[in-house]
């Protein structure tokens, strides 16, 4: 069977009237849930395995997969309303969707989050069905020297986002990947830097860290203005709460950019979304016609982070449906949920079990639709919230955050580890050192850290091996032309403005 | 809000793209001159002293990496210490740049770096919210979500904001029961009960 007739039928055992109550049912409950912090799109899924093993493989696949995309458009939510990202791929759209939340653009913000989710997911599905087999391969290509290539490029992007100060920037990077080495050595098991604190020995927990810096660290911030004034302007007009045609026009190229970049990053086992989403916003705003608008309400910076974000599901669900890897957390989720059902991911899945995997794959294209179809009428209401008064808003702010974090291992070590990070985003604000680096640094650490010991106990300690191989020689040498831009093209902006300060 | 710490703190304009790419600028505000110099000398100071902070913390944790940590494992490839060991060093010299960046550097000595905003009446009301949540996060176990988080509630409506308005009142004292329904009723996740109750 080829793609297509593969898609065709696939999309005819999916559009019955008993699969797609089941798939809105999904994208329903994860965008609901996807909206509290804490509670992402692998904790959503695992809450609700029980009830979709009750339905027939098909049924209950297609269900998970509305839950999915739901949750991650549930994300974005919260971080354009509120500056509280979701999870890990989250934090680059409050860069910029906050801000235009600030501005009074909301919904403006997300309505293109729902466009650019619809538009990217749409090319990652389409990745997907036509480009599976040969996107493995490369898949297979990526060993430990690959991805530690990959890091050290994707940590050097994540300076791109240090705005005016590099060197506070370089700051938070290395503070972030500091921290990412609390926590037991997965290498020799030795505990480093936990204080004998038990609940230190797997690490500090993201979303404790992410929800304290970014969002108490905001709220500390805006509530020191003691003013009866509004802190969002939220327009009255229907036709200011969502996106304008030229607004869309704008968004475009994003919108495309990101949706190949966050299938072609999906592929890879580990890379995630969070990885997809900067290095498409970075992409954006290089090649922008208003690179200065990035950081300071850019709908374009909405629009690329949370298009790689969506298409990046297309590219997970590579790995996962023809290797049985998977790409992150939530692919984990959905890998057992797939073997609950008897079905065993591999090459031999399309040839086997293709009445299930081609509905599957059917129903992320109808659950695209079905989050667009629902979302944007949803938009103008999510925007109207923003009426609250702050005063009123921030203690809920504060207590979401509370029970958010509190619900990932439901223990208070790590709401006290909130607290601790929410003064840290404070202190960070206040002295102009950006946070994004900071969590993305923490991100990616690990996983650039596992890579490269990986890689030298594969050489024998030999760093050569990454000019051995030829897709770690490329990145490296992308990494050290990033770096020589970095350096001379800052260097060559601060004597335009010192030349521009003395005349 | 905090003043947009990129713009000169002589002048505070804000200005954010419209979508049909016209710019719009808000208000101008002007700040008297003696005002400017001591926030220009105020934030360098606060800069110096963060630097030689950073590079003492730095310094603390590569102490504790070489002694806590092995550097090299058995066959002699990185250990556990090897990546704490780079990335303090790295801490070391960046707090030490950034010291030196604003004692010597160019725009730091001509006045022409943005200045921070560091009103003290302001970081004391951040203080009091971030104390109150402290507050809410010793109670919770004792005293269990509902409680502690009234008690946060409370001391915002009291102490903080000394709000007035009845229906605000009254909306931020639904806010926990909210919560606890929408968690742990719908969402079935467990919420601290309070152990003084048990």
């Amino acid at each position: 069977m080829n793609a297509l007739d593969g898609l065709l039928s696939g999309l005819e055992a999916a559009i019955t009237p008993n699969n797609l109550l089941w798939l809105l049912v999904g994208c329903l409950l994860g965008t609901l849930v996807g909206i509290l912090p804490g509670l992402g799109p692998p904790a959503t899924i695992s809450i609700l395995l029980p009830l979709a093993t009750g339905f027939d493989p098909a049924t209950g696949l297609i269900m998970m997969a509305g839950i999915y995309y739901g949750a991650k458009y549930g994300g974005s939510t919260t971080s354009i309303l509120l500056n509280i990202p979701g999870e890990s791929s989250s934090v680059v759209t409050c860069i910029d969707g906050y801000q235009m939340a600030k501005q009074g653009r909301a919904g403006k913000a997300l309505g293109i989050a729902a466009i650019a989710s619809f538009v990217a997911g749409t090319i990652g599905v389409i990745g997907l069905t036509f480009l599976a087999p040969v996107m493995a391969n490369v898949a297979v290509s990526f060993g430990p020297p690959e991805y530690s290539a990959l890091m050290v490029f994707a940590l050097l992007l994540v300076i791109m986002l240090a705005g005016e100060s590099m060197l506070k920037g370089f700051i938070a990077m290395f503070i972030g990947l500091f921290l990412s080495t609390v926590g037991t050595d997965l290498f020799s098991g030795q505990p480093r830097f936990t204080g004998d604190q038990i609940e230190l020995a797997g690490g500090i927990e993201f979303i404790a860290l992410s929800v304290g810096i970014f969002a108490i660290g905001e709220v500390l911030v805006n509530i020191e203005d003691k003013t009866e004034k509004q802190l969002f302007t939220v327009p009255s007009k229907l036709r200011e709460l969502l996106p304008s045609r030229a607004d869309i026009r704008k968004s475009t190229p994003a919108m495309l950019q990101g949706g190949i970049v966050g299938f072609l990053i999906g592929i890879l086992p580990g890379a995630g979304s969070t990885v997809a989403s900067f290095v498409s916003y970075i992409i954006a705003k290089r090649t922008s016609k208003h690179p200065e608008e990035f950081g300071k309400g850019s709908i374009e910076g909405v629009a690329a982070p949370e298009a790689a974000n969506n298409s990046e599901a297309g590219g997970a669900m590579v790995p996962l449906l023809t290797m049985g890897i998977p790409g992150s957390g939530t692919g984990a989720v959905l890998l057992g949920a797939l073997v609950l059902y008897g079905l065993n991911p591999g090459p031999l899945l399309f040839q086997e079990h293709s009445d299930v995997v081609w509905p599957i794959i059917a129903s992320m294209y109808l659950g695209n639709i079905a989050l667009l179809v629902m979302n944007l009428p949803m938009v103008p209401l999510f925007a109207k919230l923003l009426h609250t008064p702050y005063k009123v808003l921030y203690p809920a702010i504060l207590l979401i955050s509370v029970v958010g974090v509190y619900s990932v291992n439901f223990s208070i070590f790590d709401v006290g580890l909130l607290v601790m990070f929410g003064l840290l985003g404070y202190v960070m604000r206040k002295l102009d050192i950006p946070p994004a680096p900071l969590v993305l640094a923490f991100v990616l650490g690990p996983i650039a850290e596992n890579a490269i010991r990986q890689s030298l106990l594969l050489s024998d300690n030999s760093p050569i091996i990454y000019l051995q191989r030829p897709i770690s020689a490329v990145l490296i040498g992308l990494a050290v032309v990033l770096l020589i831009a970095l350096t001379f093209g800052r260097s060559r902006k601060v004597r335009e403005q010192v030349i521009e300060i003395d005349a | 809000m905090a003043q947009d710490t990129d713009q000169p703190a002589a002048a505070v304009v804000g200005e954010y793209p419209v979508d049909d790419g016209e710019r719009v600028e808000e208000s101008t505000v002007e700040v008297p001159e003696d005002h400017h110099e001591s926030d220009i000398r105020l934030t360098r100071r606060v800069h110096v002293v963060l630097g030689l902070v950073i590079a003492g913390l730095g310094a603390w944790l590569l102490y504790r990496s070489r002694t806590e940590l092995d550097f090299r494992g058995p066959n002699h490839e990185p250990g556990p210490g090897y990546l704490p060991v780079l990335l303090t060093i790295g801490l070391i010299g960046l707090g030490l740049a950034l010291a030196a960046a604003w004692l010597f550097g160019p725009r730091a000595r001509s006045g022409d770096a943005p200045t921070l905003s560091l009103d003290p009446r302001g970081m004391a009301r951040a203080g009091l919210v971030w104390l109150a949540l402290v507050v809410c996060g010793f109670l919770i176990e004792p005293l269990g979500f509902l409680v502690a988080g009234e008690v946060l509630v409370l001391l915002v409506i009291v102490v903080i904001e000394r709000m007035r308005s009845v229906p605000s009142i009254v909306a931020l004292l639904l806010v926990p029961p909210a919560m606890y329904l929408l968690f742990a009723t719908l969402l079935e996740v467990q919420l601290p009960g309070g152990t003084l109750w048990h």
